[in-house]
C-alpha cells in the first residue's frame, strides 16, 4: 500500500512538473501501446488503412486513469502504431467514428467517461493513422485529458455522463444556425452497464464546449444501442432487462438534445427476466433487428413491418426467429457477401468460436473455432479490398488471448489479448478462417 | 440365434411380457435415473414405436440402468393380416423410444419412454459420462421409420444425413451427403422415402425438399444385444449414400415440413410466404391432383393460404388473379371475393358486380376508392379527398427500387401503400392423428392458425366457433396477448364410453373426441387451443367391434375399414350462422355430460354408461326435432350406423370455469354538479337512498340484464357483483342429443355442456361515460377557421375510429389571448361569465376530414345562455387551440386496451365500414334506460331518478384467467404444468408432443378368465428446450404426476 501511495505521490508529482512543459503529464504505471492489453471494442476507418482497438486494462495493472489505450493498427502492415496510439481510462468499451471519420469516441467506465478523439493524419501515415487529443497548447497528443466528456457543460453544474458507459451510437444530424448555416452535430447515445439510464449527448460543429446532455431511465444494465437504418430511432438492449428499448433522442433547433422519446419496447423472451443482450444489429435497409441474448444463447430475429397494413404506416417489430447459438454470445455483426447475401456473425466467448448464420433460413452455416474468446468483431469494407458496398475481412478481438512464448500478461510478455483476422473472401482457400492475428 | 415359438408360446410370453410392461408402465415405484447432464442444445425428438424393443435392466442402487435390445415380440395374428378387429389389437408389442439430436455435441440422446419416469438411457457404463450415438455435424432434425427400425438424422454443418440402425443404437459408418445445410427430415410412413428440407441449396438455386429411397434394418442374430456392439449396417437395405435424391423446388424458405397422418402428403410451411405447400409422396397419393408444375409424384400439388385472401399468394376465387392484381382486393386485410376469408366488410366495390352499370366492376371502376364503400356511382359517392395515394404518386415509397403500380406490393393504383402487407412469421406446423386439421403457430399474429386438411382450406376461426366473433381482426385462435406461441402439437384425444348392455358392449359406445392442439408459448405455460368436440354414436361393424386404444392410434392405415371413420368428419366451416346463440336450447338440459364423474376414461364402462343411462341411443325423428329446434343440422350428420355432432370452439381453453368477470365493483365517478343534485332529490324525496353510494336508484348505472344476481347483491345493488353480462356466457354450448332409453320414443334428450369462452376479453377497464370523451380526440393541435369561424380544424384526429358524429359536442379548453398576450376586448366573449369549465362549449353541426363545423349552442327560452354564443376566431384564439370531443346526450363505452368499436374506418377521408361492421355490436353508445349490446358484454343502463350529467361514469375492470389447466369440462386433456419449472423459453426449437407409448395392449384370447384390456391412452408431452438442455416430460393422463427434467 505504501509503494503505491508514494508511487501515486510520485506520479502527481510528475503531472506537475510536466503541466505546461508541452510534455504528456501521465499518471505512471503507463501500459504499453505496442501491444494489446485485454482489447474488447474496436472500429476501422472507412478507408480500411487503420484499425482502432480499444484495450482495457482489464486487470488494474495499471494507472486507472491512463490504463487504457486505443491501439491504431496499420491493416497493411498489422503493426501497432505505438506512436499514435492514445491512452485512455481504464475499461473502455467500444469505439465508434462519427460520419466524416474526424473523430473516434469512446466509451471507458473508469471515471464514466466518453472520450472525444480526433482521428488525425501522421507524417509516416494517412489520413486516420493516428488518433490524438489536443494537448495543452492544442498540439496533438496521446493525453486524453482534454478529450474525456464527464460532465456537460463540464462545470460543478454540468450534467453527469451517468455510471459505467459501455455501448455506444454515434450519428451525425444537421441544424440550421440563426446564420442560415447547416451545422452538423454528431448525437452520441451511450448505454450503461450500471444503473437504469441510457444517454444521448449533442456535440455541435465538433466543439465538446457546445455539448448538450440528457440521460432517461430506460432500461436495465443496457448493453449496446444501434440506430435503425433511414431513421433516428436507437435501439437499445441490456443485460438487466428481457426487452430492446426503441427512443427517439430530440434535437431542437438549438442543436441541443432535449429530450428521449421511447417509441417502443421489444419483448425478446417472457420467461427469462435477464435476457443478458449483449450485440444489436441491423440490415442494410433496417428491416431486420438481430439481438444476441446470453440467456438462453440464442439470436433473436425480427422483422419490421408497417404497423398498418392497409397503409403502410407505423412500425410492427415481429419476432421471426430464434437461433440457437454457442455458448455465451457478445456481440452480433452482418456482413454481406460479394454476391450480396448478408450473414450474421456471432462471436460466442465461451465456445470460442463464431457462429455464421443465414438470417434468411436460420441455419447456422458455419462454425468458425477460435483458440480464445471473442469478444466483438469489426467488418471490413475497405475499397481497396472488398467488392463496393460488402465486407471481405473480419477482425475479432480475443480477450485474453495470451501470446505462446508468455502466458503472463505482464509487460515482460506480450501482453493480453489479440486481434483475429478472418478471411471473407468466398474465392479463398482460407474463407471463414483465421489467417493471422495482430497482438 | 434365432428365435422360434408356437402359437400358444407366443401367446404365453406375450401375455407375460404385456403384463410387465404394464406393470412397469403404471408402477409409481419406478424412480427417476439421475444420470449426469448430458444434452446439449437439444432441438427435436423422434419416437422409435414399432419393431425394436429396449430392455432396461436395473444395476445399481442408483437405479443404472443398462440397456439390451432386441426385436418386439410378434404375436401369431400380426396386424398387417386381414384381422382388424381386437384379435389383431392384442398381440403386438410396441418399442417406445425416443430419439433427442443434439445440436453441438453432435449426438443423438436415446430416451426410454415407455416408462412412468422416462429416462436418458446410457448408452456405454463402461465409458464415463452419458454416452449417446454419434451422427453428423450439428444434427437439428430427427425422423424415424414407420417400423421404428431406423432413425435419420438432418446434419446442418455437415450437410448431410444420418442413418441409425435402431436395433444397433449406433449411426452408420457412412453420412449421405447432402446439397446443402438441411433443417428438416422426414420419413413417409407410407412409402418410407426420406424426405429432407433444405432451405437454400449451395449452387443458388434455391430451397427444395429431396426426396430418396428410405433405408430398412432388419433385425439381426446379434440380438438381443446391448447398444452399438455390432455393425450398424448389418441386416440394412438403402443406406448406400450414392443413391439418388429427386429434387422438389421449393417456392419460399422452409420453416418447418411434416408428414400427414398417413404419409402420403407432405406440408411444407415457410417462413417468407403466406402459404403452406401440400406434396404428394408418390402417384397413388396424388389421386386426382395434379402437379403444379406438371410431372408426376413426388411434386408440390396445392396451396393453403394462411392468412386474407388479398394477401395469402393463392388465387382463392379462380378468376386468375392472386392478391394485389385481384379486382376485389384493395388491400392485404381483404377477400378476393364475397364468400372469402377477409376483415374488410364487402361493399359495392368488391362484390364482383358493375353496380353502377359502366361496364367496369370493383377495382376497374375508377370511382371505387374502397371495397367497402357502397356504392360505385359517381354521382352517389362520398366526397373522398383528393389525395395522390401512394401507388400513384410517382414516388418510390418503399425505396425498393419500384415505384406505383410496378411495385408488386401496390394494390392497383388506388393502393395507400408500397409496404408488403404479407402477414407472415409462421412458426411450427402439427397436424393431427387422424388429418382433420392442421394447426400452424405464427409467432407474429400470437395464434394458431387453423386448416381443414379434408378440403384444404384455412378454417376462419372467430367466426367458425359456436358463436361467430366478428370483431377479431385475426383469422386464427389468439394464445395469449403477451406471449408468443412457438411450438404445437395437434391431438386427438378419443374416449369411449361403451354400451353396458353385454350384447352390445363390444359395438357399441359413445365416443367423444377432442379435437385440439398444445401450443408452447414463451411464457413457460402450454395452453390448449380447443378446436371443438365430437360425440359420436356409434354401431362398429367393423371385426373385433370398436377399435381399441392402441389400434386407433396406431394404425392410421386400418382406421378406414372401420365405421367409426364416419365419425371423424368435419362441416364445412363456418357453419350456418343461425347455429349460433339458441336460448331455447338451454331448456333442454337434461344430462351435463356423459363423461362427468370419477374415473370416465377407465375401464368400469357399467359406471359411466349408467350415469348417463338417459342419454343412450336416439330416434332419429326425435333428434331430427332436436336438431331443428336448435338448428344444429350443420352441426349433425348420420351416416350409416354412426350418428355424430360436431362442436366448434376454436378458442383457448380457458383456466377456470366463468373466469372471465368483473374484478370487484365498478367504480364510480360522480361530478360535483351531478352530486349536488342528487343529493337535493335525496333531501327532497326521504327513503329514497343515498345519494353518493354508486349502487344508489338515484344514480343512472349499467346493471346486469340476464345473468342471475349473485353474491351480496342488495336490492339497492342493481345486479351486485355481476352486473355486466359476458355475452359468451350465455352464448356458447354444445350438444348432443339423445334419447332416454325407457321414456317415449320421441321424447328427445341432450347433453348440453354451457361454457365460458371468454377468449376475447382482454385485462382491461371499460368505462362508461355519460358524454364522455370520444377516444382520441383531447388534443391541443385545433385551429380556429380562418375565413369562416365554423371550421374547426381538428387535425389528425381520425373520426372514423373515434367516431365523431353530428350533433357531438366539441369543447374548447384554451383561453382566448393574442400572441402578445392578454385578452382583447373584441374576444372577452370567449371568457366565461361565471367561470365555467364548458362554457365554450359547441355543437358539431357536420363532420369532414381533419375538421368539423361547429355551431353555438342557443339558450333556452326563458334562460340565459349557458354556452359561448360566438364561433371561435383565428384572431382570438391564435396558437393551437385545446379542445375535446364528447358524445351528446349518451353514455360512451370504451376499453382502455380494446378502444372504441365504432365499426368504421377512414379510407381518403370518408369513414367506410370497418370491420365487424355489419354486426349489430359493432357499437360504442349507449342510451339511459336502454340495453347496450356491445362487442364483448351487455347490459341495462338503469335510468336513475336523477338525470345523469357529463362526467357521471363508471369504470369496470374485466379480468381473464388462461393457463393450460384448463377445467372447464373435466378432461385429459388438460395439463397441470408445473409451470415454475417447466419453462420453454425458446421460440422456434422448443418442441412439444403428445404421444400414446400405448406398449402393449394385450391378454390372452385363449385364456377362459382374461379380462378385457383397460383401454389406457398414454399421452405424455415432451418439450424440448435448447435454452436449458432440458427435455421436459410429463404424463398428462394422470393428473398428479410432475415434470420429468431429462438433461
Amino acid at each position: 500500500m505504501a509503494r503505491w501511495g508514494w508511487l501515486s505521490a510520485a506520479a502527481a508529482l510528475l503531472i506537475a512538473l510536466f503541466v505546461g512543459s508541452g510534455c504528456e503529464p501521465y499518471q505512471e504505471p503507463l501500459p504499453k501501446r505496442d501491444r494489446l492489453n485485454f482489447p474488447v471494442g474496436l472500429a476501422l476507418h472507412p478507408s480500411g488503412d487503420y484499425l482502432y482497438v480499444v484495450n482495457s486494462n482489464f486487470d488494474s495493472r495499471y494507472s486507472p486513469e491512463y490504463g487504457g489505450t486505443v491501439a491504431v493498427i496499420d491493416t497493411e502492415s498489422l503493426e501497432i502504431r505505438s506512436e499514435h496510439t492514445p491512452y485512455i481510462p481504464s475499461y473502455g468499451g467500444h469505439i465508434r467514428l462519427n460520419e466524416d471519420a474526424t473523430r473516434a469516441y469512446v466509451t471507458a467506465r473508469r471515471g464514466d467517461s466518453l472520450v472525444a478523439l480526433d482521428v488525425s493524419g501522421s507524417e509516416d501515415g494517412g489520413i486516420g493513422s493516428a488518433l490524438t487529443c489536443p494537448g495543452t497548447n492544442g498540439e496533438p497528443s496521446s493525453d486524453p485529458d482534454n478529450c474525456i466528456i464527464r460532465r456537460v457543460p463540464d462545470n460543478e453544474d454540468g450534467a453527469r455522463v451517468p455510471a459505467d458507459p459501455f455501448g455506444l451510437e454515434v450519428t451525425r444530424i444537421t441544424r440550421t444556425n440563426e446564420d442560415g448555416e447547416r451545422v452538423p452535430i454528431d448525437l452520441i447515445n451511450l448505454s450503461h452497464l450500471s444503473g437504469d439510464a441510457v444517454t444521448a449527448i449533442a456535440i455541435p460543429d465538433g466543439e465538446i464546449a457546445g455539448a448538450s446532455l440528457i440521460s432517461a431511465p430506460l432500461l436495465d444494465g443496457s448493453n449496446q444501442i444501434r440506430r435503425r437504418p433511414g431513421t433516428l430511432e436507437m435501439y437499445a438492449a441490456g443485460r438487466r432487462s428481457n426487452r430492446v428499448t426503441v427512443y427517439l433522442p430530440y434535437v431542437n433547433a438549438s442543436g441541443e438534445v432535449e429530450a428521449l422519446i421511447v417509441r417502443e419496447d421489444i419483448l425478446l423472451n417472457n420467461v427469462t427476466a435477464n435476457v443478458d443482450a449483449r450485440g444489436i444489429a441491423f440490415d442494410e435497409e433496417g428491416e431486420r433487428l438481430y439481438v444476441a441474448t446470453r440467456r438462453p444463447d440464442a439470436l433473436h430475429v425480427f422483422q419490421l413491418r408497417p404497423e398498418d397494413p392497409e397503409t403502410g404506416q407505423g412500425t410492427r417489430h415481429e419476432l421471426e426467429r430464434v437461433i440457437p447459438v454457442g455458448d455465451q454470445p457478445s456481440d452480433v455483426v452482418v456482413h454481406k457477401t460479394p454476391e450480396g447475401k448478408e450473414l450474421i456473425f456471432v462471436p460466442c466467448y465461451d465456445e470460442r468460436s463464431i457462429h455464421v448464420l443465414d438470417p434468411e433460413t436460420g441455419v447456422v452455416l458455419r462454425e468458425i473455432e477460435l483458440d480464445e474468446s471473442p469478444y466483438a468483431i469489426a467488418m471490413d469494407s475497405a475499397p481497396s479490398r472488398c467488392v463496393e458496398g460488402t465486407t471481405c475481412r473480419a477482425y475479432v478481438t480475443l480477450f485474453a488471448d495470451a501470446a505462446e512464448v508468455s502466458t503472463s500478461c505482464d509487460d515482460s510478455g506480450e501482453g493480453c489479448g489479440s486481434v483475429a483476422i478472418i478471411e471473407l473472401d468466398p474465392k479463398s482457400p482460407r474463407y471463414l478462417q483465421v489467417t493471422t492475428k495482430i497482438r | 440365434m434365432k428365435h422360434t415359438h408356437n402359437k400358444s408360446a407366443r401367446a404365453s410370453i406375450l401375455y407375460c411380457a404385456t403384463l410387465c410392461s404394464l406393470v412397469a408402465l403404471v408402477g409409481c415405484d419406478e424412480p427417476q435415473v439421475i444420470l449426469p447432464a448430458s444434452l446439449d442444445t437439444p432441438t427435436e425428438m423422434a419416437l422409435s414405436q414399432g419393431s425394436v424393443c429396449m430392455d432396461l435392466q436395473t444395476i445399481s442402487d442408483e437405479g443404472l440402468l443398462a440397456p439390451t435390445m432386441r426385436r418386439c415380440t410378434v404375436g401369431a395374428t400380426p396386424s398387417d393380416q386381414e384381422g382388424l378387429g381386437s384379435a389383431a389389437d392384442i398381440l403386438r408389442e410396441r418399442g417406445s423410444i425416443g430419439l433427442i439430436t443434439n445440436a453441438s455435441s453432435d449426438r443423438v440422446a436415446v430416451v426410454a419412454l415407455g416408462r412412468v419416469a422416462p429416462s436418458l438411457v446410457d448408452l456405454d457404463l463402461a465409458t464415463p459420462g452419458v454416452t449417446h450415438v454419434t451422427v453428423g455435424d450439428r444434427p437439428v432434425s430427427i425422423a424415424t421409420s414407420r417400423n421404428g427400425d431406423v432413425a435419420v438424422t438432418a446434419n446442418q454443418l455437415g450437410k448431410s444425413l444420418s442413418v441409425i440402425n435402431v436395433y444397433a443404437l449406433a449411426a452408420m459408418e457412412e453420412d449421405i451427403p447432402l446439397p446443402g445445410a438441411p433443417n428438416f427430415v422426414r420419413i413417409s410412413r407410407k412409402t418410407n422415402q426420406v424426405v429432407v428440407g433444405i432451405p437454400a441449396l449451395d449452387d443458388g438455386s434455391g430451397g427444395a425438399l429431396l426426396v430418396r429411397d428410405g433405408v430398412t434394418c432388419e433385425p439381426t442374430d446379434d440380438l438381443p444385444a446391448p447398444p452399438n456392439t455390432f455393425e450398424a449396417s448389418k441386416g440394412c437395405l438403402g443406406q448406400d449414400p450414392s443413391l439418388p435424391f429427386t429434387t422438389l423446388p421449393l417456392p419460399g424458405t422452409l420453416h418447418d415440413l411434416e408428414f400427414g397422418p398417413l404419409g402420403e402428403f407432405a406440408y411444407a410451411l415457410y417462413s417468407d410466404r403466406p402459404y403452406l405447400s401440400v406434396f404428394a409422396i408418390d402417384e397413388a397419393s396424388r389421386g386426382d391432383d395434379a402437379c403444379l408444375t406438371g410431372g408426376s409424384a413426388p411434386c408440390e400439388v396445392q396451396r393453403i393460404g394462411l392468412t386474407y385472401g388479398c394477401s395469402d399468394g393463392i388465387d382463392n376465387d379462380g378468376d386468375g388473379l392472386i392478391d394485389q392484381l385481384d379486382g376485389q382486393c384493395f388491400g392485404p386485410n381483404g377477400a378476393e371475393s364475397a364468400d372469402g376469408i377477409g376483415r374488410v366488410p364487402v361493399g359495392a366495390c368488391s362484390d364482383g358486380i358493375d353496380n353502377d352499370g359502366d361496364g367496369l366492376a370493383d377495382r376497374l371502376d375508377p370511382d371505387c376508392r374502397d371495397g367497402a364503400q357502397s356504392t360505385e356511382a359517381a354521382d352517389e359517392l362520398p366526397a373522398f379527398d383528393s389525395a395522390t395515394p401512394a401507388c400513384s404518386d410517382g414516388v418510390d415509397n418503399d425505396g425498393d427500387g419500384l415505384s406505383d403500380i410496378l411495385d408488386p406490393d401496390c394494390y392497383g393504383p388506388r393502393g395507400r401503400s408500397e409496404e408488403s402487407g404479407a402477414n407472415l412469421g409462421f412458426a411450427q406446423l402439427s397436424i393431427d392423428e387422424k388429418g382433420l386439421f392442421l394447426y400452424a403457430a405464427q409467432s407474429t399474429g400470437r395464434q394458431v392458425v387453423i386448416v381443414d386438411l379434408q378440403r384444404r382450406k384455412l378454417i376462419d376461426a372467430p367466426r367458425s366457433g359456436s358463436v361467430p366473433y366478428p370483431f377479431a381482426e385475426n383469422l386464427g385462435v389468439a394464445v395469449a396477448r403477451q406471449s408468443v406461441p412457438s411450438s404445437i402439437t395437434a391431438h386427438i384425444r378419443r374416449v369411449i364410453t361403451r354400451d353396458p348392455r353385454e350384447l352390445y358392449r363390444d359395438a357399441h359406445a359413445i365416443v367423444r373426441y377432442d379435437l385440439g392442439a398444445h401450443v408452447v408459448a414463451d411464457n413457460g405455460f402450454i395452453y390448449y387451443v380447443d378446436a371443438g368436440s365430437i360425440y359420436c354414436d356409434l354401431y362398429e361393424t367393423g371385426r373385433g367391434g370398436v377399435l381399441s386404444t392402441e389400434r386407433f392410434y396406431m394404425d392410421p392405415e386400418g382406421f378406414s375399414a372401420y365405421q367409426e371413420h364416419h365419425c371423424l368428419s368435419i362441416p364445412e366451416l363456418p357453419l350456418n350462422e343461425a347455429a349460433a346463440d339458441v336460448p331455447s336450447c338451454e331448456s333442454v338440459v337434461l344430462c351435463q355430460s356423459c363423461t362427468e364423474g370419477a374415473d370416465p376414461d377407465s375401464d368400469d364402462d357399467n359406471v359411466a354408461f349408467e350415469r348417463c343411462g338417459a342419454c343412450q341411443g336416439f330416434e332419429e325423428e326425435g333428434f331430427s326435432d332436436l336438431s331443428s329446434a336448435c338448428q344444429l343440422p350443420d352441426r349433425s350428420v348420420s351416416v350409416g350406423v354412426t350418428r355424430r355432432i360436431f362442436n366448434p370452439k376454436f378458442t383457448v381453453r380457458d383456466a377456470v370455469s366463468e373466469s372471465a368477470r368483473e374484478d370487484g365493483r365498478a367504480q364510480c365517478e360522480l361530478p360535483e354538479a351531478f352530486a349536488r343534485s342528487a343529493a337535493a332529490f335525496v333531501a327532497n324525496n326521504p327513503g329514497v337512498g343515498s345519494a353518493t353510494s354508486c349502487g344508489s336508484k338515484v344514480i343512472p348505472q349499467p346493471v346486469a340484464l340476464t345473468v342471475p344476481t349473485r353474491g351480496n347483491a342488495s336490492p339497492d345493488d342493481f345486479g351486485g357483483e355481476e352486473r355486466f353480462s359476458l355475452i359468451e356466457t350465455r352464448e356458447r354450448r354444445y350438444f348432443f342429443g339423445s334419447v332416454e332409453e325407457d321414456g317415449p320414443e320421441d321424447h328427445v334428450r341432450a347433453i348440453v355442456g354451457l361454457n365460458t369462452e371468454d377468449f376475447r376479453i382482454r385485462e382491461e377497464d371499460w368505462t362508461i361515460e355519460y358524454e364522455g370523451i370520444l377516444p382520441g380526440t383531447r388534443r391541443s393541435d385545433g385551429l380556429a377557421g380562418e375565413d369562416d369561424p365554423s371550421v374547426f380544424d381538428i387535425g389528425t384526429v381520425n373520426v372514423c375510429l373515434s367516431d365523431v358524429r353530428e350533433g357531438d359536442w366539441l369543447i374548447i379548453n384554451s383561453e382566448p389571448g393574442t400572441d402578445t398576450g392578454g385578452i382583447p376586448d373584441s374576444c372577452m366573449g370567449f371568457v366565461s361569465p361565471d367561470g365555467a369549465d364548458d362554457f365554450l362549449s359547441y355543437r358539431i353541426a357536420e363532420v369532414r376530414d381533419g375538421e368539423v363545423v361547429l355551431e353555438t349552442v342557443s339558450a333556452e327560452d326563458g334562460e340565459d345562455a349557458r354556452f359561448v354564443q360566438s364561433l371561435p376566431t383565428r384572431s382570438c384564439f391564435p396558437r393551437g387551440i385545446s379542445y375535446e370531443i364528447r358524445a351528446a346526450d349518451v353514455w360512451v363505452v370504451s376499453g382502455s386496451e380494446s378502444g372504441l368499436a365504432s365499426g368504421k374506418r377512414r379510407v381518403d377521408g370518408v369513414c367506410v365500414p370497418g370491420n365487424g361492421a355489419p354486426s349489430e355490436r359493432a357499437n360504442a353508445r349507449a342510451e339511459t334506460g336502454e340495453v347496450f349490446n356491445g362487442p364483448l358484454f351487455s347490459f341495462y343502463l338503469y335510468p336513475g331518478l336523477v338525470a345523469p350529467e357529463r362526467g357521471l361514469a363508471y369504470v369496470v375492470s374485466l379480468d381473464r384467467n388462461f393457463s393450460s389447466a384448463s377445467t372447464t369440462v373435466r378432461s385429459a386433456t388438460n395439463i397441470t404444468l408445473d409451470t415454475d419449472s417447466l419453462r420453454p423459453s425458446f421460440l422456434d426449437y422448443t418442441l412439444s408432443f403428445v404421444h400414446n407409448p400405448a406398449v402393449v395392449e394385450a391378454y390372452d384370447p385363449d385364456a377362459p378368465d382374461a379380462k378385457r384390456p383397460v383401454a389406457v391412452l398414454y399421452e405424455t408431452i415432451v418439450t424440448v428446450d435448447p435454452s436449458d438442455n432440458t427435455v421436459y416430460t410429463k404424463l398428462v393422463s394422470q393428473d398428479r404426476s410432475s415434470v420429468v427434467f431429462l438433461r
